[in-house]
């Protein structure tokens, strides 16, 4: 079980992620969404400590199943409790070692014996849906999904209690993003990692999280199940992400848009930082920053 | 019959033995938008290059309101480009960091040598004619995008080749540019070859919808009928795949 | 403007400033010898000369109108030959990253070759043949240099030409002159103007090297590198006749190659901003 609490990331001074706190039980996928600059995959290398350049933590904890996740452990635990599937195969995998052998090194760097670890590699590609065979080829020689399998198959190698997806499908095929999906959520029920989906596309959100957790600039706005957030969004904001977003089948015509632009995090507006560009705010929006009650950060909703 | 804004017949590009695009046939007129929907690779990239002849075609005809482009030269060709204008999918790419706003969107203007008003263009496309002064990278992604779509509206173009326009886009900023696209359609009568991967997007902005498949069109009609009731089984598998639908 | 290129602005102005009026305001003749005053040391030890605050050399020649006037012929190759190099390297590397297919495997090819082919056997042949000047000397370098600047040229040329924003000029009817300037040019600038201070620095030390070999310009006629070869073999009684032109060309190749460091900082934190 993942559990964050008031998760605080600042770069340069600027607070990228402001209070973050969620939790996300063994075998359920939380799906986080938010647009870009909201700091959701921030939140997400800051609980994983891979935080790059001149962002850092600067307050709050990660705990995973009873562990507090600090940099010194983390160091250990990646890999091992956590692991990782990026957003661009191409860029997870070594170039110039054959896909077998990356999966099996995972498992040779946490002491398992080379025949033990082949013998795992061979299983692993079987669980991600591709043939023994493919152990001898390189990255380049297997196609866009079949590499996002490798990486998958690489992340639950040590059974991880925790599984964190950024944007794993996005830089794939509608017809391959499917089968990716597939297989991702087949390898988190068999392990049964908590796992956390990071996404803009609310449709794949929508299949495969149990529970969604909205982010607008660097905070949580709404958090609930996904048939609460998508099927009735009660922020402001997710409710007007909703209708925004193209459909197949609804016909050509104008969408409902949401005014203006997402804030940069240097220039984000006082109070709910969503207030210049929310339909009901309310004079108090742009005092103070409403607090997440009840799955939902927005004094429209909590005092109306 | 009056003839169509844009009349591409069997249209060919081929790297050697690779057939980008194989034999593609289709009308866009005026006031229209057709979408070319496909997964990458199909050659719809390839395709919009060839109507905007950032690429020579090896065969067929383009035929732009009944006067033929394809094998015109480049030197030739340069007085007719003012008609048929491009939008590239990523704006941070598709606009020179080292220009202001204001240099980038007076490019086209300055190349064929007429007057333009580019306060004109930026307000049109819902930009504040202040932001001429700003660099690319002072502006959001939205932003930028609608410097791209101003600089292709600069030569009161009759059609706009849209490669991915809004993929590189996030959902809020998607329907914002989706909607200007509408009206500039409505207002200024442009005929759109709009190409996109996403089916959500193109049943958002298409009248009819042509689906790609290794270089070929292997369904085309109305956009209700192609992503309703689709006939052919690549098609189908498309429609399927639409995650949350 | 980062104070590492304001110092060595400053310090190369002050330089030329010195190489350019310092004789004049001097009024010793650099060439004027004086025996009965030879290997007079420099002003702080004993024996020293007045008037000769910096000593003379083995034919009482004044060292400090030496150096300064020396300085004339090394800071003019040096930086007219980096110059000309970088400038052959753009247009040379403009074209072939432009044009691409075999041209460019041709010109990149030859580059290879002349960048294999050794400069000093070149030299060293001209200079024998048409003997030695300072438009000799300059041709010599920009030939050696061109190759570097070229190639970096070409580099950045391949990648943004392939940029859309390129494609989109074309779609507006950019014939390929207007690519070349507008565009490709200018995103060669900034690599180039880096690249032009430390290929400074490498020509006013070759010069020094070609002068020190003898294949410099011709003597009396002083450069810091036939000063330096002058007090080579008088190095254990005279050690000051090397010093003073050694210290000179130290100098001179630390703040050029501090203005590079600086430039490229600089110009590299504007490029960040755009990503």
């Amino acid at each position: 079980m993942l559990e964050v609490q008031d998760l605080v990331v600042t770069a340069g001074g600027v607070r990228i992620v402001d209070g973050v706190s969620f939790e996300v039980r063994p075998g359920e996928v939380l799906g986080m969404v938010g647009e870009s600059g909201s700091g959701k995959t921030m939140t997400m290398l800051a609980v994983a400590g891979l935080l790059s350049g001149p962002a850092r933590v600067a307050g709050g904890t990660a705990v995973l199943d009873g562990t507090e996740l600090t940099e010194a452990r983390l160091e250990r635990l990646r890999g091992r409790r956590i692991g990782f599937v990026f957003q661009d195969p191409a860029t997870s995998l070594n170039p110039l070692m054959r896909v077998g052998t990356q999966i099996s090194e995972v498992l040779r760097i946490h002491g398992v014996s080379r025949g033990e670890a082949r013998r795992r590699a061979a299983e692993l590609l079987e669980q991600v849906g591709l043939g023994p065979e493919r152990a001898g080829r390189y990255p380049h020689e297997l196609s866009g999904g079949q590499r996002q399998r490798i990486v998958i198959a690489m992340a639950i190698a040590l059974r991880p209690s925790l599984l964190i997806a950024d944007e794993p499908t996005t830089a794939l095929d509608v017809t391959v993003q499917e089968q990716v999906m597939q297989v991702l959520r087949t390898a988190q029920r068999e392990t049964g990692a908590a796992t956390v989906l990071v996404s803009h596309d609310l449709g794949l959100v929508a299949e495969a999280a149990h529970r969604i957790a909205v982010m607008y600039a660097g905070r949580l706005v709404e958090t609930g199940t996904v048939e609460e957030v998508l099927g009735a969004p009660r922020h402001p904001y997710s409710a007007a992400l909703m209708r925004s977003r193209p459909r197949v089948g609804t016909g050509r015509g104008p969408l409902p848009v949401i005014p203006g632009y997402p804030p940069a995090p240097r220039s984000r507006p006082p109070g709910c930082a969503f207030h210049p560009r929310c339909p009901v705010a309310l004079d108090r929006c742009a005092k103070e920053t409403p607090p997440l009650v009840g799955g939902v950060a927005c004094w429209a909703v909590q005092d109306g | 019959m009056a003839e169509p804004l844009l009349r591409v017949t069997n249209l060919r590009k081929s790297y050697g033995a690779l057939h980008a695009v194989d034999g593609v046939t289709f009308e866009v007129d005026r006031g229209e938008t057709l979408a070319i929907v496909g997964e990458s690779g199909c050659g719809k990239s390839t395709l919009a290059r060839c109507v905007a002849r950032l690429t020579q075609p090896t065969g067929g005809s383009v035929r732009l309101d009944g006067v033929e482009l394809a094998p015109l030269s480049r030197r030739r060709l340069r007085p007719l480009r003012s008609r048929f204008q491009l939008v590239f999918q990523d704006p941070s790419t598709s606009l020179n960091p080292r220009w202001t706003v204001g240099e980038i969107v007076r490019e086209p203007l300055r190349l064929q040598g007429v007057r333009g008003d580019v306060p004109g263009l930026l307000a049109e496309v819902g930009l504040d004619p202040g932001l001429a002064d700003r660099h690319p990278h002072q502006l959001s992604g939205g932003q930028r995008q609608r410097v791209g779509i101003a600089r292709a509206l600069a030569l009161s173009p009759d059609l706009l080749v849209l490669d991915e326009p809004v993929t590189a886009l996030d959902v809020s900023v998607q329907a914002q540019i989706i909607n200007l696209l509408l009206r500039l359609q409505e207002e200024r009568g442009l005929g759109y070859l709009f190409i996109s991967h996403d089916l959500a997007v193109v049943s958002a902005v298409a009248h009819r919808v042509a689906v790609m498949h290794a270089g070929r069109l292997v369904e085309t009609g109305p956009a209700e009928q192609v992503l309703g009731r689709p006939s052919h089984d690549y098609t189908r598998a498309l429609v399927a795949a639409v995650p949350g639908t | 403007m980062r104070p590492s290129v304001r110092i060595a602005l400053a310090g190369l102005v002050l330089i030329a400033l010195a190489v350019a009026v310092g004789p004049l305001l001097l009024g010793v003749d650099a060439l004027e010898q004086d025996l009965p005053a030879k290997l007079a040391p420099p002003f702080w030890m004993e024996g020293a000369l007045a008037g000769h605050p910096l000593g003379t050399d083995q034919l009482g020649r004044d060292l400090l109108a030496r150096v300064l006037v020396g300085g004339r012929t090394s800071l003019l190759v040096g930086f007219a030959a980096s110059t000309l190099a970088c400038a052959v390297g753009i247009v040379v590397g403009l074209l072939s990253g432009y044009l691409g297919g075999w041209i460019d495997r041709l010109i990149m090819g030859l580059g290879d070759l002349w960048i294999a082919f050794p400069f000093l056997v070149l030299a060293i042949a001209t200079i024998g043949v048409v003997g030695s000047s300072t438009p000799i000397l300059v041709t010599l370098l920009t030939l050696a240099g061109w190759v570097t600047s070229a190639r970096v040229t070409r580099t950045i040329v391949k990648q943004v030409r392939g940029e859309d924003y390129v494609a989109a000029s074309v779609g507006a009817g950019a014939g390929h002159l207007s690519v070349l300037t507008r565009h490709l040019l200018p995103a060669v600038a900034s690599a180039n103007l880096v690249m032009w201070t430390f290929v400074v620095g490498t020509m006013v030390l070759v010069e020094g090297g070609l002068s020190f070999l003898g294949l410099g310009v011709r003597p009396p006629a002083p450069s810091w590198g036939t000063i330096l070869s002058d007090g080579r073999e008088l190095l254990e009684t005279a050690w000051w006749i090397p010093l003073w032109p050694g210290l000179a060309l130290t100098l001179t190749v630390l703040l050029v190659n501090l203005l590079g460091d600086g430039l490229r900082d600089a110009l590299d934190v504007r490029m960040d901003d755009h990503a």
